[in-house]
Protein backbone atom coordinates (compact mmCIF):
# COMPACT_ATOMS: atom_id res chain seq x y z
CA UNK A 1 0.00 0.00 0.00
CA UNK A 2 1.45 3.36 -0.93
CA UNK A 3 1.95 6.16 1.52
CA UNK A 4 -0.89 8.38 0.27
CA UNK A 5 -3.42 5.59 0.56
CA UNK A 6 -2.16 4.59 3.99
CA UNK A 7 -2.40 8.17 5.20
CA UNK A 8 -5.94 8.50 3.85
CA UNK A 9 -6.99 5.33 5.61
CA UNK A 10 -5.47 6.48 8.87
CA UNK A 11 -7.29 9.79 8.57
CA UNK A 12 -10.55 8.05 7.72
CA UNK A 13 -10.17 5.89 10.82
CA UNK A 14 -9.61 9.02 12.90
CA UNK A 15 -12.87 10.46 11.58
CA UNK A 16 -14.70 7.60 13.23
CA UNK A 17 -13.18 8.79 16.51
CA UNK A 18 -14.63 12.27 15.81
CA UNK A 19 -11.22 13.82 15.19
CA UNK A 20 -11.92 17.15 13.52
CA UNK A 21 -8.31 17.66 12.60
CA UNK A 22 -8.50 14.51 10.47
CA UNK A 23 -11.34 16.13 8.58
CA UNK A 24 -9.21 19.21 7.94
CA UNK A 25 -6.40 17.05 6.62
CA UNK A 26 -8.70 15.10 4.33
CA UNK A 27 -10.17 18.38 3.13
CA UNK A 28 -6.71 19.69 2.46
CA UNK A 29 -5.77 16.58 0.50
CA UNK A 30 -8.89 16.12 -1.57
CA UNK A 31 -11.07 19.22 -1.66
CA UNK A 32 -9.51 20.43 -4.89
CA UNK A 33 -10.37 17.20 -6.71
CA UNK A 34 -13.94 17.25 -5.37
CA UNK A 35 -14.41 20.93 -6.16
CA UNK A 36 -12.96 20.57 -9.65
CA UNK A 37 -15.25 17.67 -10.47
CA UNK A 38 -18.27 19.52 -9.09
CA UNK A 39 -17.41 22.65 -11.05
CA UNK A 40 -16.95 20.66 -14.26
CA UNK A 41 -20.29 18.91 -13.83
CA UNK A 42 -22.44 21.67 -12.36
CA UNK A 43 -20.89 24.63 -14.13
CA UNK A 44 -21.26 27.19 -11.38
CA UNK A 45 -19.21 27.95 -8.34
CA UNK A 46 -22.04 28.33 -5.87
CA UNK A 47 -23.35 24.86 -6.61
CA UNK A 48 -19.80 23.46 -6.49
CA UNK A 49 -19.24 25.10 -3.09
CA UNK A 50 -22.41 23.55 -1.75
CA UNK A 51 -21.52 20.15 -3.11
CA UNK A 52 -18.08 20.23 -1.48
CA UNK A 53 -19.65 21.12 1.84
CA UNK A 54 -22.24 18.42 1.46
CA UNK A 55 -19.69 15.74 0.59
CA UNK A 56 -17.31 16.51 3.43
CA UNK A 57 -20.19 16.73 5.91
CA UNK A 58 -21.31 13.29 4.77
CA UNK A 59 -17.79 12.02 5.28
CA UNK A 60 -17.75 13.55 8.75
CA UNK A 61 -21.12 12.17 9.81
CA UNK A 62 -20.83 8.76 8.17
CA UNK A 63 -17.18 7.69 8.06
CA UNK A 64 -18.30 4.08 8.47
CA UNK A 65 -19.60 4.11 4.89
CA UNK A 66 -16.04 4.02 3.61
CA UNK A 67 -14.90 0.40 3.47
CA UNK A 68 -11.16 0.25 3.11
CA UNK A 69 -11.23 -3.29 1.72
CA UNK A 70 -13.29 -2.12 -1.25
CA UNK A 71 -10.91 0.49 -2.60
CA UNK A 72 -9.07 3.70 -1.99
CA UNK A 73 -10.55 6.46 0.11
CA UNK A 74 -10.21 9.02 -2.66
CA UNK A 75 -12.03 6.75 -5.11
CA UNK A 76 -14.90 6.42 -2.65
CA UNK A 77 -14.90 10.16 -1.94
CA UNK A 78 -15.05 11.04 -5.63
CA UNK A 79 -17.82 8.51 -6.17
CA UNK A 80 -19.83 10.15 -3.37
CA UNK A 81 -19.22 13.56 -4.94
CA UNK A 82 -20.12 12.30 -8.40
CA UNK A 83 -23.31 10.68 -7.22
CA UNK A 84 -24.39 13.89 -5.48
CA UNK A 85 -23.60 15.94 -8.59
CA UNK A 86 -25.61 13.54 -10.76
CA UNK A 87 -28.55 13.88 -8.35
CA UNK A 88 -28.40 17.65 -8.72
CA UNK A 89 -28.13 17.51 -12.50
CA UNK A 90 -31.11 15.18 -12.75
CA UNK A 91 -33.17 17.42 -10.47
CA UNK A 92 -32.20 20.42 -12.59
CA UNK A 93 -33.33 18.63 -15.72
CA UNK A 94 -36.71 17.96 -14.14
CA UNK A 95 -37.02 21.60 -13.12
CA UNK A 96 -35.45 23.11 -16.24
CA UNK A 97 -35.67 20.60 -19.08
CA UNK A 98 -34.26 23.08 -21.61
CA UNK A 99 -31.03 23.41 -19.65
CA UNK A 100 -30.02 19.92 -20.69
CA UNK A 101 -26.29 19.73 -21.12
CA UNK A 102 -25.86 23.41 -20.42
CA UNK A 103 -22.55 23.39 -18.58
CA UNK A 104 -20.57 26.60 -18.35
CA UNK A 105 -16.95 26.73 -19.38
CA UNK A 106 -14.45 27.37 -16.62
CA UNK A 107 -12.84 30.75 -16.63
CA UNK A 108 -9.08 30.85 -16.63
CA UNK A 109 -8.84 32.27 -13.13
CA UNK A 110 -10.47 29.21 -11.66
CA UNK A 111 -7.74 26.87 -12.80
CA UNK A 112 -5.22 25.95 -10.17
CA UNK A 113 -1.91 27.66 -10.94
CA UNK A 114 0.29 25.21 -9.09
CA UNK A 115 -1.00 22.02 -10.58
CA UNK A 116 1.44 19.21 -9.85
CA UNK A 117 3.24 17.89 -12.90
CA UNK A 118 2.38 14.29 -12.09
CA UNK A 119 -1.30 15.16 -11.80
CA UNK A 120 -1.21 17.06 -15.08
CA UNK A 121 0.40 14.07 -16.77
CA UNK A 122 -2.25 11.78 -15.34
CA UNK A 123 -4.98 14.06 -16.69
CA UNK A 124 -3.35 14.12 -20.09
CA UNK A 125 -3.13 10.33 -20.11
CA UNK A 126 -6.83 10.01 -19.34
CA UNK A 127 -7.78 12.55 -21.99
CA UNK A 128 -5.55 10.82 -24.52
CA UNK A 129 -7.15 7.50 -23.68
CA UNK A 130 -10.62 8.99 -24.08
CA UNK A 131 -9.60 10.45 -27.43
CA UNK A 132 -8.66 7.02 -28.75
CA UNK A 133 -12.14 5.59 -28.13
CA UNK A 134 -14.57 5.38 -31.03
CA UNK A 135 -16.68 8.55 -31.10
CA UNK A 136 -19.86 6.77 -30.01
CA UNK A 137 -18.20 5.20 -26.97
CA UNK A 138 -16.47 8.41 -25.94
CA UNK A 139 -19.62 10.47 -26.30
CA UNK A 140 -21.70 7.94 -24.36
CA UNK A 141 -19.17 7.88 -21.51
CA UNK A 142 -19.00 11.67 -21.36
CA UNK A 143 -22.78 12.07 -21.39
CA UNK A 144 -23.03 9.52 -18.61
CA UNK A 145 -20.21 10.67 -16.40
CA UNK A 146 -20.07 14.43 -16.84
CA UNK A 147 -23.67 15.22 -17.68
CA UNK A 148 -25.28 12.64 -15.43
CA UNK A 149 -27.50 11.01 -18.06
CA UNK A 150 -28.78 7.49 -17.57
CA UNK A 151 -28.19 4.97 -20.29
CA UNK A 152 -31.84 5.35 -21.36
CA UNK A 153 -31.47 9.12 -21.55
CA UNK A 154 -28.31 8.78 -23.60
CA UNK A 155 -30.12 6.46 -25.99
CA UNK A 156 -32.90 9.03 -26.37
CA UNK A 157 -30.46 11.90 -26.76
CA UNK A 158 -28.42 10.15 -29.43
CA UNK A 159 -31.33 8.38 -31.09
CA UNK A 160 -29.70 4.98 -30.63
CA UNK A 161 -31.10 1.72 -29.21
CA UNK A 162 -30.59 1.27 -25.47
CA UNK A 163 -28.67 -1.95 -26.05
CA UNK A 164 -26.21 -0.09 -28.25
CA UNK A 165 -25.58 2.48 -25.52
CA UNK A 166 -25.10 -0.20 -22.87
CA UNK A 167 -22.56 -1.95 -25.05
CA UNK A 168 -20.75 1.28 -25.82
CA UNK A 169 -20.48 2.16 -22.17
CA UNK A 170 -19.29 -1.26 -21.13
CA UNK A 171 -16.75 -1.53 -23.93
CA UNK A 172 -15.65 2.06 -23.48
CA UNK A 173 -14.96 1.55 -19.80
CA UNK A 174 -13.13 -1.72 -20.42
CA UNK A 175 -11.00 -0.08 -23.09
CA UNK A 176 -10.21 2.82 -20.84
CA UNK A 177 -9.22 0.41 -18.13
CA UNK A 178 -7.00 -1.43 -20.55
CA UNK A 179 -5.38 1.75 -21.82
CA UNK A 180 -4.92 3.17 -18.35
CA UNK A 181 -4.00 -0.09 -16.72
CA UNK A 182 -0.76 1.36 -15.41
CA UNK A 183 -2.66 3.97 -13.45
CA UNK A 184 -5.45 1.62 -12.42
CA UNK A 185 -3.02 -1.05 -11.26
CA UNK A 186 -1.07 1.53 -9.37
CA UNK A 187 -4.26 2.46 -7.54
CA UNK A 188 -5.45 -1.08 -7.09
CA UNK A 189 -2.08 -2.01 -5.64
CA UNK A 190 -1.62 1.33 -3.95
CA UNK B 1 -6.72 -7.78 -17.85
CA UNK B 2 -9.44 -10.37 -17.50
CA UNK B 3 -12.25 -8.99 -19.69
CA UNK B 4 -15.54 -10.78 -19.46
CA UNK B 5 -17.80 -10.91 -22.47
CA UNK B 6 -20.81 -8.65 -22.10
CA UNK B 7 -23.30 -11.51 -22.13
CA UNK B 8 -21.76 -13.06 -19.02
CA UNK B 9 -22.14 -9.99 -16.85
CA UNK B 10 -24.61 -10.03 -14.00
CA UNK B 11 -25.07 -6.27 -13.58
CA UNK B 12 -24.01 -3.17 -15.48
CA UNK B 13 -21.04 -2.68 -13.18
CA UNK B 14 -19.49 -0.11 -15.51
CA UNK B 15 -22.72 1.88 -15.84
CA UNK B 16 -23.17 1.67 -12.09
CA UNK B 17 -19.70 3.11 -11.55
CA UNK B 18 -20.57 5.98 -13.89
CA UNK B 19 -23.90 6.61 -12.10
CA UNK B 20 -25.59 5.96 -15.43
CA UNK B 21 -28.41 3.84 -13.99
CA UNK B 22 -31.76 5.17 -12.87
CA UNK B 23 -32.72 4.84 -9.22
CA UNK B 24 -34.46 1.47 -9.55
CA UNK B 25 -31.66 -0.05 -11.64
CA UNK B 26 -29.08 1.28 -9.23
CA UNK B 27 -30.83 -0.15 -6.17
CA UNK B 28 -31.09 -3.54 -7.82
CA UNK B 29 -27.45 -3.47 -8.91
CA UNK B 30 -26.20 -2.51 -5.45
CA UNK B 31 -28.26 -5.29 -3.89
CA UNK B 32 -26.74 -7.73 -6.35
CA UNK B 33 -23.21 -6.62 -5.51
CA UNK B 34 -23.63 -7.73 -1.93
CA UNK B 35 -24.17 -11.28 -3.13
CA UNK B 36 -21.76 -11.48 -6.06
CA UNK B 37 -18.01 -11.36 -5.54
CA UNK B 38 -17.37 -11.25 -9.26
CA UNK B 39 -19.57 -8.23 -9.90
CA UNK B 40 -18.18 -6.53 -6.83
CA UNK B 41 -14.67 -6.88 -8.23
CA UNK B 42 -15.79 -5.54 -11.62
CA UNK B 43 -17.51 -2.64 -9.95
CA UNK B 44 -14.41 -1.83 -7.88
CA UNK B 45 -12.28 -1.83 -11.01
CA UNK B 46 -14.79 0.35 -12.88
CA UNK B 47 -14.89 2.79 -9.99
CA UNK B 48 -11.14 3.25 -10.27
CA UNK B 49 -11.57 4.13 -13.94
CA UNK B 50 -14.40 6.51 -13.03
CA UNK B 51 -12.12 8.14 -10.45
CA UNK B 52 -9.56 8.71 -13.19
CA UNK B 53 -12.25 10.45 -15.23
CA UNK B 54 -13.01 12.60 -12.18
CA UNK B 55 -9.37 13.52 -11.85
CA UNK B 56 -9.02 14.33 -15.54
CA UNK B 57 -11.01 17.59 -15.34
CA UNK B 58 -9.29 21.00 -15.19
CA UNK B 59 -8.26 21.60 -11.62
CA UNK B 60 -9.80 24.54 -9.81
CA UNK B 61 -9.04 25.94 -6.37
CA UNK B 62 -11.87 25.90 -3.83
CA UNK B 63 -12.63 29.41 -2.58
CA UNK B 64 -10.87 30.57 0.58
CA UNK B 65 -13.04 30.04 3.62
CA UNK B 66 -14.94 27.08 2.19
CA UNK B 67 -13.06 24.63 4.37
CA UNK B 68 -13.66 26.76 7.41
CA UNK B 69 -17.38 26.67 6.70
CA UNK B 70 -17.27 22.90 6.24
CA UNK B 71 -15.71 22.50 9.65
CA UNK B 72 -17.94 25.00 11.35
CA UNK B 73 -20.96 23.13 10.02
CA UNK B 74 -19.50 19.72 10.78
CA UNK B 75 -18.88 20.50 14.39
CA UNK B 76 -21.92 22.68 14.93
CA UNK B 77 -24.31 19.99 13.71
CA UNK B 78 -25.61 17.40 16.14
CA UNK B 79 -24.07 13.96 15.87
CA UNK B 80 -26.18 11.43 13.95
CA UNK B 81 -28.58 9.36 16.02
CA UNK B 82 -26.85 6.68 18.01
CA UNK B 83 -23.55 8.50 18.11
CA UNK B 84 -22.33 10.99 20.60
CA UNK B 85 -19.65 13.56 20.08
CA UNK B 86 -17.11 13.70 22.87
CA UNK B 87 -17.11 16.91 24.83
CA UNK B 88 -13.46 17.43 23.99
CA UNK B 89 -14.35 18.92 20.63
CA UNK B 90 -15.89 21.97 22.26
CA UNK B 91 -13.19 24.14 20.79
CA UNK B 92 -11.76 21.81 18.26
CA UNK B 93 -13.66 23.25 15.33
CA UNK B 94 -11.87 26.45 16.00
CA UNK B 95 -8.58 24.65 15.96
CA UNK B 96 -9.60 22.81 12.85
CA UNK B 97 -10.70 25.97 11.13
CA UNK B 98 -7.44 27.58 12.05
CA UNK B 99 -5.47 24.69 10.65
CA UNK B 100 -7.46 24.85 7.49
CA UNK B 101 -7.09 28.54 7.02
CA UNK B 102 -3.45 28.17 7.80
CA UNK B 103 -2.80 25.33 5.46
CA UNK B 104 -4.96 26.47 2.59
CA UNK B 105 -4.39 30.15 2.98
CA UNK B 106 -0.82 30.27 4.07
CA UNK B 107 0.73 27.32 2.38
CA UNK B 108 -0.99 27.83 -0.94
CA UNK B 109 -1.33 31.57 -1.13
CA UNK B 110 1.79 32.47 0.74
CA UNK B 111 3.98 29.99 -1.04
CA UNK B 112 2.59 31.17 -4.37
CA UNK B 113 3.51 34.68 -3.32
CA UNK B 114 6.94 33.47 -2.35
CA UNK B 115 7.47 32.19 -5.86
CA UNK B 116 5.97 35.21 -7.57
CA UNK B 117 7.54 37.94 -5.53
CA UNK B 118 11.16 37.07 -5.09
CA UNK B 119 12.04 40.48 -3.72
CA UNK B 120 9.78 39.88 -0.75
CA UNK B 121 11.01 36.38 -0.06
CA UNK B 122 12.77 37.11 3.17
CA UNK B 123 9.80 38.94 4.68
CA UNK B 124 7.31 36.30 3.59
CA UNK B 125 9.53 33.48 4.77
CA UNK B 126 9.64 35.10 8.18
CA UNK B 127 5.86 35.33 8.20
CA UNK B 128 5.54 31.72 7.13
CA UNK B 129 7.85 30.63 9.92
CA UNK B 130 5.78 32.60 12.42
CA UNK B 131 2.55 31.11 11.11
CA UNK B 132 3.93 27.60 11.22
CA UNK B 133 4.95 28.22 14.81
CA UNK B 134 1.38 29.29 15.51
CA UNK B 135 0.07 26.15 13.82
CA UNK B 136 2.17 23.95 16.03
CA UNK B 137 0.22 25.30 19.00
CA UNK B 138 -2.74 23.31 17.76
CA UNK B 139 -0.99 19.96 17.85
CA UNK B 140 -2.11 17.66 20.65
CA UNK B 141 0.00 18.24 23.74
CA UNK B 142 1.28 21.60 22.56
CA UNK B 143 0.10 24.98 23.61
CA UNK B 144 -2.99 25.74 25.62
CA UNK B 145 -6.34 27.16 24.60
CA UNK B 146 -7.87 30.03 26.54
CA UNK B 147 -11.58 30.51 25.80
CA UNK B 148 -12.83 33.95 24.87
CA UNK B 149 -16.38 35.10 25.47
CA UNK B 150 -18.43 37.75 23.68
CA UNK B 151 -19.45 40.83 25.63
CA UNK B 152 -22.89 42.42 25.66
CA UNK B 153 -21.93 44.05 22.37
CA UNK B 154 -21.49 40.64 20.73
CA UNK B 155 -23.18 38.10 22.99
CA UNK B 156 -23.04 35.22 20.49
CA UNK B 157 -19.34 35.59 19.78
CA UNK B 158 -17.01 32.83 20.90
CA UNK B 159 -13.34 32.27 20.45
CA UNK B 160 -10.08 30.93 21.74
CA UNK B 161 -6.51 32.04 21.99
CA UNK B 162 -4.02 29.24 21.43
CA UNK B 163 -0.66 29.97 22.97
CA UNK B 164 2.54 28.64 24.39
CA UNK B 165 2.84 30.58 27.64
CA UNK B 166 6.62 30.69 27.30
CA UNK B 167 6.53 31.96 23.73
CA UNK B 168 5.43 35.14 22.03
CA UNK B 169 3.35 33.56 19.25
CA UNK B 170 -0.33 32.79 19.59
CA UNK B 171 -3.31 32.06 17.40
CA UNK B 172 -6.59 33.87 17.86
CA UNK B 173 -9.72 32.21 16.48
CA UNK B 174 -13.22 33.65 16.78
CA UNK B 175 -16.63 32.83 15.41
CA UNK B 176 -20.04 34.52 15.39
CA UNK B 177 -18.40 37.90 15.80
CA UNK B 178 -20.37 40.62 13.97
CA UNK B 179 -18.53 42.61 11.33
CA UNK B 180 -16.90 45.74 12.77
CA UNK B 181 -18.74 49.02 12.16
CA UNK B 182 -18.10 50.57 8.73
CA UNK B 183 -14.64 52.05 8.51
CA UNK B 184 -13.37 50.08 11.50
CA UNK B 185 -11.29 46.96 12.07
CA UNK B 186 -10.90 44.81 15.14
CA UNK B 187 -7.80 45.15 17.29
CA UNK B 188 -6.61 42.58 19.81
CA UNK B 189 -5.24 43.92 23.09
CA UNK B 190 -2.85 42.06 25.35
CA UNK B 191 -3.36 43.25 28.91
CA UNK B 192 -0.58 43.36 31.51
CA UNK B 193 -1.15 45.17 34.83
CA UNK B 194 -3.72 47.44 33.21
CA UNK B 195 -1.41 48.29 30.29
CA UNK B 196 -2.56 47.29 26.82
CA UNK B 197 -0.30 46.26 23.96
CA UNK B 198 -1.62 45.65 20.47
CA UNK B 199 -1.76 41.99 19.45
CA UNK B 200 -2.77 42.72 15.85
CA UNK B 201 -5.62 43.81 13.60
CA UNK B 202 -8.23 41.64 11.92
CA UNK B 203 -11.67 41.53 10.46
CA UNK B 204 -14.18 38.70 10.10
CA UNK B 205 -15.66 36.88 7.14
CA UNK B 206 -19.35 36.92 6.29
CA UNK B 207 -19.97 34.25 8.89
CA UNK B 208 -18.14 36.01 11.68
CA UNK B 209 -15.07 33.80 11.56
CA UNK B 210 -11.53 35.15 11.91
CA UNK B 211 -8.08 33.73 12.49
CA UNK B 212 -5.17 35.92 13.54
CA UNK B 213 -1.56 35.04 14.21
CA UNK B 214 -0.57 36.99 17.30
CA UNK B 215 2.97 38.24 17.79
CA UNK B 216 3.25 39.53 21.33
CA UNK B 217 5.97 41.99 22.36
CA UNK B 218 6.67 39.89 25.47
CA UNK B 219 6.17 36.22 26.40
CA UNK B 220 2.46 35.52 26.61
CA UNK B 221 2.76 34.28 30.20
CA UNK B 222 3.26 37.90 31.23
CA UNK B 223 -0.24 38.92 30.15
CA UNK B 224 -3.27 38.39 32.33
CA UNK B 225 -6.05 38.92 29.80
CA UNK B 226 -6.94 39.82 26.23
CA UNK B 227 -9.70 41.91 24.72
CA UNK B 228 -10.89 42.97 21.28
CA UNK B 229 -12.26 46.38 20.30
CA UNK B 230 -13.26 48.06 17.04
CA UNK B 231 -10.70 50.66 16.00
CA UNK B 232 -9.88 52.81 12.97
CA UNK B 233 -7.93 51.16 10.11
CA UNK B 234 -4.29 50.90 11.14
CA UNK B 235 -5.27 50.47 14.76
CA UNK B 236 -5.05 52.71 17.81
CA UNK B 237 -2.40 53.16 20.50
CA UNK B 238 -5.05 52.11 23.01
CA UNK B 239 -8.65 50.90 22.93
CA UNK B 240 -11.21 53.55 22.05
CA UNK B 241 -14.37 51.45 21.90
CA UNK B 242 -16.14 48.85 24.03
CA UNK B 243 -14.76 45.32 24.26
CA UNK B 244 -16.54 42.91 21.95
CA UNK B 245 -14.87 39.69 23.06
CA UNK B 246 -12.17 38.81 25.55
CA UNK B 247 -10.96 36.43 28.20
CA UNK B 248 -8.47 35.66 30.91
CA UNK B 249 -5.12 34.10 30.14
Amino acid sequence: MNQARRQDEELAARLAARDALALTELYQRHSRAVYSLALRMLGDREAADELVQDVFLRVWHHPERYLADRGRFVTWLLSVAHHRAVDLLRRRRVQRPTADGDVAELSADSVAPDDAVADAEERRAVRDALATLPEGQRRSLELAYFEGLTQSEIAARLGEPLGTIKTRIRLGMLKLREQLRGLVREYEAG
Amino acid sequence: MNMRPAEETCVDAEALALDALDDAERAAALAHLDACDDCRARYAAAREVAALLARSVPQAVPPPGLGTRVLAQALAAPAPAGRSAPARIAWSWLAAAAVLVAVLGWNVTLQAQLRAQAEQTEDLATRLTTQEAALRLLAPGSGVARPLVGSDVAPRAQGALYLDPQGTTGLLVVRDLPAPPPGKVYQLWLIHDGQRASGGLFTVDERGVAVLVVQAPQPLRTYQAVGVTAEPPGGSPGPTGPRVIGGQL
